[in-house]
């Protein structure tokens, strides 16, 4: 497509400054001149404002969370954890007090034996709660979030908070 | 300079977390669920935000409005998943994609004619197909921009870009864009 000045119409680079700054001269010289562009550069605006009016009706129209009763609930399940933890553990041990027991058959003492088996480890501790804790997040996957998952919401707030203070100035 | 007016307003404001998200919640939903795809995702990342802005409202001093508040908590939080990779491990738990066409269903009808709504749908699937397209951080600016209106140095501030790399990536969105919707070539 021509133009009436013959030029080239507007390269990428001149167009992105049309829609985020302000034409350049040399641009505004063209676009005073080509209604091709002129039409382009409208219909980019009329594009992207049409994407955010239709993006934001989608989110109007995604239902709300109720806050309220979310945080409560974070709050009840960082109450309830240990007890979940207390619970997954007694079940562990119940697990692994018979399976010991048959590898090494009945002897006296061996309820306290069972407590600290050999597999005891800190490592073998660390990889049962590892295992539990995506046990935990799977069965309790809608309303887990990743900062809580990874136990990373206080220090995410205090950053959060620093860097928006120091920014907001 | 703090207007104090403005100040115990948005104070008081952030006090009722009901009507906070009743205000806000939409408009920061709209910026995190189109940076990060992931309706789902950004469900919880919303949620975070305005937690973490109700247990922080004392550190508010109303510099910005509550929204660029918002956006800015939404923003940080956004960077920390892409940060630590997070992204990987939801998406491979829980890829829930934004229907381009579901989507496209939400434009405001202002067509007469079938044939013109249907034009005006396809080029909205187009263009979120395209906006898909960037990477996170090029979305993340060039959301500010066209969602939030804030100009090339409010984005750098807020996302800790210089000047320049904010340019950067707006140029490589709009270019995309651009394309996308025929250009004058
Ligand atoms: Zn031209």
């Amino acid at each position: 497509m021509s133009t009436t000045s013959g030029s080239a119409h507007l390269t990428d680079e001149q167009f992105a400054e049309c829609v985020t700054v302000a034409p350049s001269a040399e641009s505004q010289l063209h676009l005073d001149e080509c209604e091709s562009c002129r039409r382009e550069l409208a219909a980019f605006d009329a594009s992207l404002s049409a994407f955010g009016t239709t993006a934001m009706a989608w989110s109007e129209a995604t239902p709300k969370v109720d806050l309220r009763a979310a945080a409560k609930l974070r709050a009840r399940r960082t109450m309830e954890r240990p007890l979940g933890w207390a619970l997954a553990t007694a079940a562990l041990l119940l697990i692994a007090v018979p399976v010991w027991k048959n590898h090494h058959g009945p002897s006296a003492g061996s309820e306290s034996a069972a407590v600290s088996t050999p597999d005891d480890s800190a490592d073998q501790i660390a990889q049962d709660n590892r295992l539990l804790q995506s046990v935990y997040a799977e069965l309790t996957p809608q309303d887990v979030s990743p900062f809580k998952e990874y136990g990373m919401t206080d220090r995410a707030t205090s950053r959060t908070k620093g860097r928006m203070g120091s920014r907001m100035q | 300079m703090i207007h104090l007016g403005t100040q115990v307003t948005a104070i008081s404001e952030l006090d009722d977390i009901d009507s906070l998200v009743a205000v806000y919640w939409a408009r920061v939903l709209r910026f995190v669920t189109f940076s990060v795809g992931d309706p789902d995702l950004a469900q919880t990342i919303t949620q975070d935000c305005f937690l973490k802005a109700y247990n922080g409202r004392a550190s508010f001093r109303g510099e910005c409005s509550v929204n660029t508040w918002l956006i800015g908590i939404a923003n940080h939080l956004i960077c920390d998943h892409v940060r630590l990779k997070k992204f990987q491990f939801w998406r491979k738990a829980r890829a829930t994609a934004l229907d381009v066409t579901e989507f496209a269903s939400f434009l405001p009808s202002n067509e007469s004619s079938p044939e013109s709504k249907i034009l005006a749908r396809e080029r909205m699937e187009q263009v979120k197909a395209a906006v898909d397209s960037l990477s996170v951080n090029q979305r993340r600016v060039f959301l500010l921009k066209f969602f939030e209106e804030m100009n090339v140095e409010e984005i750098a501030a807020m996302t800790d870009m210089p000047v320049n790399t904010v340019k950067t990536h707006l140029h490589r969105g709009i270019k995309t864009i651009r394309a996308t919707l025929g250009g004058t070539k």
